[in-house]
């Protein structure tokens, strides 16, 4: 049986949701470090979650990731922004690289994509790990920075991180 | 109320000049409508019965004919318009008529702050030549002022030195007044607006009132809000009276009325007709220290008309008007399974009647409204509820408005949600049973 398996994320865990975004180990390296408020929360649910394609990385049936995958259209190209949310307070480096690799081999198959990632530059081990997959530094001189910055409102203490997926 | 305007505000005495000045509107009502109420003439038709004063009625928009003076001085309020933004029309003003009456008069009355603003510079100049009392009816005077801009500071202090009596008609920003300008506090008086109850009175028992109405110009109403109630509860129809609403598109359940009150492009007459078949009035606003709605709610509940109002910082009577107190429960039903059955979304406190909203499968919100209602969240979803927030969510009443519409959006949705909720009927059952020694079931 294999350990790691995803699941479809469905409306109901929708409470849920929001206690894991709301873990200190999410806060901490996401733009917004504030607690979220359930009204905001319902709010963002039915506005914007349903826009987005998300899994759950489950290990031994227990939830520890949730894959988050926003998609857009920028300047006739498209977009994925792709993101990890911790479901549990405290994580291995070990689950984390295998959800990041999980999450990978779904992006994959999105094809003529590009993939977008931001991590906090305190993020020490996401800061050492991002170029085993794949992923190339987007540099501030590329003229589609300031367009991704703006659209996902990516905080400046964040680098962001691209990489094509070809057809 | 007469006796404390009377009293206080004027002193008793006899046959005293009495001028008004209001900004304009009021000759144009009196000469074109035959039935008019006294809300915006503030005790002028009581004083004008009285033999005991000289009363005149004066307006800043009077129709002039050139005068090379009044000119220059228009360009200068022109450019004070544009470093402070306040009203000043004082210009407008200048004529040798109301000139002449002013210079004559032992009191007068600014019925607002920019009437008040506009003749700044004029009573300046008078009152070191000649005695005169001046009083300002005040209604948003703070929400005008911003006390960081030096203009305005000092425009401010100079109204504060020059002016004899300030009267505020809202509670908030008299409070406001008293905190933050102690200093001339004793020129500070509070009188509640108040509307003429012989003119908004029901004239037919109208049991048939569908509409629910909008009704104001004020620049702090917040339209969207109201528009976007309108354009989602397209089973209830609105009329919108007002100008706010040109730039939105129109929908056939919201009829819009342009009118202007000082226009008189609609009698009141007409509003009085447009009370008259409204069911509900609702007065959205924007968070502000202005006593903003306050007109219209008094003349709707003079009118038998029921309101929604925004809680603001500037709301006019606090002391009378309490946040979940004095509600009236109009209809009690007896059988909640009755009512909830017919409803597509349920909004309720976390209380008995979410048992049957969970039978029934009628998507839900919830509020937790006391110590009691304290299940965690896990306990909400297995009844089947999943949306459930704290009372003091209430207070983000745009907020909770958007969840709801959104909630009645996607109501399928949240029907499937609670469908594969896993409450064991039969465990509850037992527990009953077992608690309440029902043996015999």
């Amino acid at each position: 049986m294999n350990e790691f398996i995803i699941k479809k994320l469905e409306d109901d865990i929708i409470n849920k949701y929001l206690n894991y975004k709301n873990l200190y180990i999410n806060r901490k390296y996401s733009s917004s470090k504030k607690v979220i408020k359930k009204i905001d929360h319902y709010l963002w649910w039915f506005q914007k979650q349903q826009k987005r394609i998300s899994f759950i990385i489950e290990k031994k049936q227990i939830p520890i990731f949730i894959s988050t995958s926003d998609y857009f259209f920028l300047k006739n190209k498209k977009f994925i922004y792709s993101g990890l949310i911790s479901c549990l307070p405290e994580t291995n480096l070990f689950d984390l690289l295998k959800g990041i690799k999980i999450q990978n081999e779904y992006l994959k198959t999105q094809k003529n994509n590009i993939c977008i990632i931001s991590i906090d530059r305190k993020n020490k081990v996401l800061m050492h790990h991002w170029k085993y997959f794949g992923y190339s530094p987007l540099y501030k001189d590329n003229y589609l920075y300031n367009s991704i910055i703006k659209n996902l409102k990516i905080s400046k203490n964040f680098n962001v991180f691209f990489k094509k997926i070809k057809r | 109320m007469e006796n404390i305007f009377f009293g206080k505000i004027f002193g008793k005495f006899k046959l005293l000049n009495i001028t008004y000045i209001f900004m304009k509107g009021r000759v144009f009502k009196q000469k074109n409508e035959t039935t008019i109420p006294n809300d915006f003439f503030y005790f002028y038709e009581k004083f004008e019965e009285s033999k005991e004063f000289n009363i005149r009625l004066l307006e800043i928009n009077s129709i002039n004919k050139f005068n090379p003076f009044r000119y220059f001085y228009s360009l200068y309020e022109k450019y004070l318009r544009y470093r402070t933004g306040l009203s000043f029309y004082g210009n407008e003003f200048l004529k040798y008529q109301n000139l002449k009456t002013v210079y004559k008069s032992d009191k007068i009355l600014l019925v607002n702050e920019s009437v008040s603003f506009s003749l700044l510079l004029l009573f300046l100049f008078l009152k070191k030549i000649t005695k005169i009392e001046i009083t300002i009816i005040l209604m948003g005077l703070f929400s005008k002022i911003n006390v960081n801009n030096k203009y305005h500071s000092r425009i401010l202090k100079r109204m504060f030195n020059l002016y004899d009596k300030f009267i505020f008609v809202g509670k908030g920003e008299y409070d406001f007044a008293q905190k933050n300008y102690p200093e001339w506090s004793e020129k500070y008086f509070f009188l509640p607006f108040s509307v003429d109850q012989d003119f908004w009175k029901p004239k037919k028992n109208n049991q048939n009132k569908k509409e629910i109405l909008f009704l104001g110009n004020d620049l702090n109403r917040d339209f969207e809000f109201a528009y976007n109630l309108g354009k989602n509860m397209t089973k209830y129809s609105f009329i919108f009276v007002s100008n706010g609403f040109s730039k939105y598109k129109k929908h056939k359940n919201i009829q819009i009325l342009n009118s202007n009150w000082s226009e008189g492009s609609l009698a009141d007459i007409d509003i009085r007709n447009i009370f008259e078949k409204s069911a509900l009035t609702i007065v959205p606003l924007i968070n502000t220290i202005q006593p903003s709605g306050q007109s219209v709610s008094l003349q709707s509940m003079s009118m038998n008309v029921p309101v929604i109002i925004t809680k603001t910082e500037g709301f006019w009577d606090s002391d009378t008007f309490k946040n979940y107190k004095n509600i009236i429960i109009k209809h009690k039903p007896q059988n909640i399974s009755g009512i909830i059955s017919g409803t597509k979304i349920f909004i309720s406190s976390a209380s008995t009647s979410m048992f049957e909203a969970s039978f029934l499968k009628v998507p839900s919100l919830l509020f937790r409204m006391n110590s009691n209602q304290n299940l965690i969240d896990s306990a909400y979803e297995k009844l089947g509820h999943f949306f459930n927030l704290d009372k003091k969510d209430l207070i983000s009443t745009h907020k909770i408005a958007k969840l709801i519409m959104l909630m009645f959006k996607n109501r399928n949705k949240i029907k499937k949600m609670m469908i594969k909720s896993n409450i064991e009927v039969e465990k509850i059952k037992k527990n009953y049973r077992k608690i309440f020694k029902f043996n015999n079931e």
